[in-house]
Order: C-alpha cells, then structure tokens, then sequence
C-alpha cells in the first residue's frame, strides 16, 4: 500500500531535561553538529534536522525530520528556553502541534526525568522514552526492567548509548512507526498536590525498574564525581583552579591561535593582491580585491580564535566543569547583577560578542540576561587585538616587551572592570526583581568525546561565520565605496584623500579634536565600525604606509605615526592622544554585527540603540578626559 | 517543626560539611518551590548538604545520583531536619 508522500512525512522532537543526552542522541538521529550540553541551554531554538542516512531503512520510508528543542523539567516554562520548548511541541510555526516526541531521559535520573513522562502522557502526547546513559548503567552492571516503565507510561522504551549509537536503530524504527493515536492537549496548572502525587507514582514505577540494588549501585555512580567536587568546588582550591582553567584557556586561544591567524591574514593578502594584480587599473578589480576579499579576510581572520574557544569552552562543558565553574562564580556575579550563568557568554565574549550575545539566551531571568547582553560588547573581543597591538607599540616602542604585555592585560582587566561597574549601575538603576532561579544540576564527569566537540566546535563557528559575516561584509563594502569614490581614477592615497570617506573625516574633524587627533585618524575610527580591525589598515592607507610584508608594515606604521602632524606642525600621535585611542576602542561599540545581533535577540530595538549611543558617548567623554589631563600634565 | 532550612545553618554546623538531613517542608516563593519539585526534592527526602561554594556562595546538595547547588534563596525554601 503506497500512502502518498504527505502522509509519509513525520515531525519528531526530542524533548528531555538539560543534561539527559538529548543533544547527543539528536546528533546521532541527525548526523548534525550540534552540542553536547553538560551545562543547561545551550540548544539554539527549533532545530529541525532529517534523519540521517544510515538510518534511513530503519525508518521504513517514513521521511522524519527531527527537532530538538531546549532542555526543559516540566511542560511549566519558567524560563525563556523552557517556554520555547512548550512552545514547540504545542505550536510550532510549521508543525503544528507535534505529534510524535522521543522523551529523553537519563537512566541514572530518572526519579526527576520521568516528571516529564508523567506530564507528557497526561497531555496526550504520543511518545517513546529513550533512555539514555546505558554504557553507565552497562560498566555498573545495573540492570533496568523496561517493561514497568511501559507499562506505566503505556509507551516503549529504547535503551540508548551515546557513545556508540547503540539502540538508535530500533529508536528510528519505533518512532517511525508509531501508532498515533492521541491528541495533545494543553495541561492545567500546576499545583502542589498534582506535583506530588506525580513524585509518588513515580517513586513507585522507579523501583520497580531499579530494584532496591539497582538503586544503591546508582547512588555509588555518583560517588567519584562527588570525590572530585571535594576539591574543585572547595572554597579555596576551587578558586585557584578556576583560575587556572582561565588562564589556561585564554593561553590556548590567542597564543594557540596567533600562527594560525597568521597564516589566514597572509593567505588573503596574498589573494588580495593577486586579484589586484590581474588588472590594476579596474574598478571592478579593485572592488574584488579591496572591498570583496580583504572584507572576507577581516572575518575570516579570527576563525582560528574563535574555533579555538569554542573548542576549550566544549571540553570544559562536556567534562561536566562549567557547571562548577558557574557555582563558584555566581555569588560574586549576583552582586553585580548577573548570574553563575552569565559567565559563559561573558567568557565567549572574549573571543567575540556575536555567539557571546547568543549564549545568554540560557540565562533565564530577564534582569540578568539584559544585564549581560549589556556589557558583554566590553569583554575585550578579538578583533581590538590588532588595534591593541598597534598603539601599544607606538606607546612602548624601544621598551622591553613586558611592559606593553602588561598594559595590555591592564587594558583587558580595566575592561572587565569597566564591565563590573555598568553592571552594577545598571543592578542598582533597573528596579524590577523577576524570579531568577539558579539552581544549577551538577552533573557526573564525564571525558569529553574528542569527535563530537570538534564537530560541535566547527557548527559554532561556521555559525558565526554566517551571522557575523554579512554586516561585516556589508559595512565594508560601504567604507570601501566611500574611500574609493568620487575619485576612482586616481591612485591611492590621493584617492582615499579626496573621498568621501575623507570629506566626511573632515567635517567631524571637530569631534576628534579634543581626543588629539586629526581627520585622519577619525576617518580610521568610523571605518573601524565595520570591524575594529579595519582601523589599522585604514591608518596605514590615509598615512600614506604601504610596504612588503607584515614586519615592515609595522615598523613604518609606527614611523609614520611619530612623524605625523598637524598643520600647525604639533605631533598628532602623543602618549596623551594614543592612550585616548586605546580608551575610545577599549569601551566603544564599534561593531555592526554585534549591533545587529542585539536588533534581532532583543525584541525591541531600543536596547541595541540605547547601547551603541551610550557605549560611544562614555567612550568619547571619558576618551576625552584622558586626554586632556594628560595633556595638562604635559605628556600631550 | 524546627525553623531550620538550609540556609539558615548555624556557623558550627557549617563547619561540618558533609551533613545529613531530610527534607521536612517546602515553604516561600511557589515559582522556586515548584522547581526544587522539579529538580526531584521532595518532602521527606535525604539529602546530604555536601558544603559551600566561597564567598557565601550556593549550597551543595546530594541525594541520590544527583547533586545540585541551590542560592541561598533557593535553599531558605527547604525546611531539614538535621540528622
């Protein structure tokens, strides 16, 4: 019998608790990249995935598409995550109601994982539970009787091993195959008899498919982690090596990274100037190479960096660490208006604001999601290195290398700092209390599988790449027409000099004015709106630099710089104008795509205005400020 | 029924980590009480309060094979009686 191919299609979503496998068995149902969470809510919202080819004949011709959703405890949302799972399975925007759902649920929890199969029958929905972490319970040799879990849930239940894919065969084949009898309907409310009336069927229905020895050899699996917390959640220890783990990781990207970014700034300036080469006197040319490849480049460039903590952010994760490195920190956070959970979009944000910014969606009280949002542009993020690097060159020219490394940790600590404070302010400004809850799982340690984070670290960046790419691209394409045009014929730098890039440097000269330096410097300030790192090569066209390799970009940048001037022949870049620079770009939102992922993670777009005006407006005062006392003091 | 929650461990008691209890009573904010339910406390439940993150920081729970760490908020809503 040949059902036509409508009826044959089949929507599935995984839904289960945070930290109950559903991420893996979703990438092994799917073949997709997406991420293996010890630490809750990292699942990006409705992603639908068909099902992978090698479980095509288990499906029989059934075409099912899978989706993940949020890890959620019950079907009563109390965070912006959870509401996007409810959300999901009773009104997707393409699905409908769901129909089919694969529960799943953690074998060495299911006393807390089965509130969700409790809940789930008594809204009709048609499930199978797939219960996860069966190489635990099979290295412990506990043995589960299904049959008392079917029974209770009128289900089937699959036993599934996320490391090996064991039981997704049959999973797909159960699934596919399901009789769907029912239709969901939507749940009354919660209330604390039904809560505990569910505990008790539930304490029921568990020992029966434990047993009394299942249940102690559970409590046992348990212990070793707990040995492990002795030390790493203990107030001191705890501390130091939080710490370290930083450290650490902050060690692994930037100098894990540097040869690697080397290596993409070379190979695009090597592009570049072959695609000049081919016809150097075309405009079209000159777009390909100046405007299309180098504004790829200065995406690309930083993939390294952030593939690199994506990466270090995945094993500490997966490991089961994050969850303890949130617990230590939250206290000292809440004072300041964030959460434990703050810190990973703020630990992100070091590599770049975009995901950082994406990654608060976990938080799940609005007052600390805003909060973090807030200040997250201020984690010094990667694409100030390179600016970073050139001032601070200037500044320690000819001085032992330690220094400048040390004021550029001053200038990430001195952000962080900045950072903290807003957050306050903000903390103190912001009146309105809403039910944040914390109450992080801790999960068992686990050895973080080597394929599946470098798979979930590739998605990530690629991800980026996606969203932080095109307004990049696009406001570079913007400076690119505004410094080459109207006077395209002639050669740079009488070119970009007569722009009108340079015209409008020029009539804003004003405001750069008491910051110390000239148009010029401005004109390299508004193209750093499309990346920060567009400053120094902005800088290095309108000063007239241009030279063979990096080395000797370098050092004639930083001649230029000394011998720049003013008409009136004062020097333009002085200890007191480029420590403005290194103020301005320390703290001004200079980002178009982070502007624009907080258009679209926001619902209002006053957020994001009210951020990109007040983040320039303090940098430009306190910037300012600087410089004018320092000028006073005579270093100017 | 003693007044002693979780967060209200007196400093002698502090120092004594791990402490065995069991859940008497869940009292305060329902939103929070609805998802200590969720985390799978309930009434009568042992638990192990395993220490404390620094700087009066969140409680560390065990019971069974799960352990979770609870703000001091979270923990005031759980009534215990000490072992």
């Amino acid at each position: 019998m040949h059902a036509n191919s409508a009826q044959l299609r089949r929507c599935v979503a995984l839904v289960g608790a945070p930290n109950s496998g559903k991420t893996t068995l979703y990438n092994w149902l799917t073949a997709s990249k997406f991420k293996t969470v010890n630490y809750p809510g990292a699942t990006v919202e409705y992603s639908i995935g068909r099902l992978a080819d090698r479980y095509k004949d288990n499906a029989k011709g059934v075409d099912l598409f899978l989706m993940d959703t949020p890890g959620t405890y019950s079907l009563f949302p109390k965070s912006a995550d959870e509401q996007v799972t409810v959300n999901a399975i009773y009104q997707h925007p393409e699905w409908g109601v769901v129909d089919t759902i694969i529960l799943v649920v953690d074998a060495t929890q299911m006393e807390r994982h089965l509130i969700l199969a409790e809940l789930l029958k008594e809204a009709k929905f048609n499930f199978i539970i797939a219960l996860t972490m069966s190489d635990i319970l099979k290295k412990n040799q506990i043995q589960i009787e299904k049959s008392a879990l079917e029974k209770k849930y009128d289900t089937q239940v699959v036993l599934v091993d996320g490391n090996l894919g064991g039981g997704v065969p049959e999973l797909v084949q159960k699934i596919s195959s399901l009789d769907r009898k029912h239709k969901p309907v939507s749940l009354n409310t919660w209330s604390e008899s039904k809560m505990l009336q569910i505990q008790k069927d539930i304490e029921q229905t568990v020992l029966l498919s434990e047993g009394k020895s299942g249940r102690e050899q559970m409590n046992q699996v348990y212990d070793r982690t707990a040995q492990v917390d002795r030390w790493l959640l203990h107030p001191v220890f705890g501390m130091i090596f939080f710490f370290l783990m930083m450290w650490g990781l902050f060690t692994l990207i930037y100098s894990g990274a540097a040869p690697l970014m080397d290596l993409v700034d070379k190979s695009f300036g090597l592009l570049k100037d072959k695609v000049s080469s081919i016809n150097p006197d075309s405009l079209a040319m000159d777009f390909l190479a100046n405007g299309v490849v180098a504004s790829f480049g200065s995406v690309l460039v930083f993939v390294p960096q952030i593939f690199i903590l994506f990466l270090g952010i995945g094993i500490l994760e997966s490991s089961g660490y994050l969850a303890r490195a949130a617990t230590l920190i939250d206290k000292p956070f809440s004072k300041i208006g964030l959460s434990g959970r703050s810190f990973v979009p703020l630990l992100s944000g070091f590599a770049c604001a975009v995901p950082a910014i994406i990654a608060t969606r976990n938080i799940n009280s609005t007052k600390d999601r805003w909060i973090t949002n807030f200040i997250i542009p201020l984690m010094s993020c990667s694409a100030r290195l390179p600016v970073y690097a050139l001032l601070l060159g200037f500044l320690f020219k000819d001085q032992p290398a330690w220094k400048a490394g040390f004021a550029l940790a001053g200038l990430y600590i001195g952000a962080m700092f900045v950072g903290g404070f807003a957050a306050a302010i903000l903390n103190k400004m912001i009146k309105f209390k809403d039910k944040a809850f914390f109450m992080m799982e801790l999960p068992l340690y686990r050895k973080p599988k080597a394929t599946v984070i470098l798979k979930q670290a590739a998605s990530k960046t690629s991800n980026y790449i996606k969203r932080a790419g095109p307004p990049i691209f696009a406001f570079a394409v913007l400076i690119w027409l505004g410094s080459t045009f109207p006077n395209y014929q002639v050669k740079d730098p009488e070119r970009l000099q007569t722009s009108y890039l340079s015209t409008v440097g020029n009539f804003v000269e004003p405001v750069f004015k008491p910051m110390g330096v000239d148009w010029r410097v401005g004109v390299g300030l508004i193209s750093a709106f499309a990346a920060r790192e567009v400053f120094v090569s902005s800088m290095a066209m309108m000063f007239n630099v241009t030279a063979d390799n990096e080395e000797a970009l370098k050092d004639s940048m930083l001649s230029a710089m000394k011998d720049a001037k003013f008409p009136d022949g004062s020097a333009i870049f002085t200890v007191a104008s480029v420590s403005g620079l290194l103020v301005f770009f320390m703290i001004a939102l200079q980002c178009m795509s982070t502007v624009g992922v907080q258009l679209r993670e926001n619902k209002s777009w006053k957020f994001a205005v009210n951020q990109l005006i007040i983040f320039n407006v303090v940098a430009y005062i306190l910037a300012v400020a600087l410089v004018q006392s320092l000028k006073t003091m005579g270093w100017g | 029924m003693s007044e002693k929650t979780i967060a209200n461990l007196s400093r002698d008691e502090q120092k004594n980590f791990p402490l065995q209890a069991s859940i008497e009573a869940f009292v305060g904010d329902p939103g929070i009480v609805a998802r200590l339910f969720e985390m799978g406390l309930k009434v009568g439940q042992k638990i192990s309060i395993e220490g404390r993150a620094p700087f009066g920081g969140a409680f560390l729970i065990r019971f069974g094979s799960t352990a979770i760490a609870l703000r001091s908020e979270e923990a005031a809503c759980t009534r215990i009686q000490l072992n």
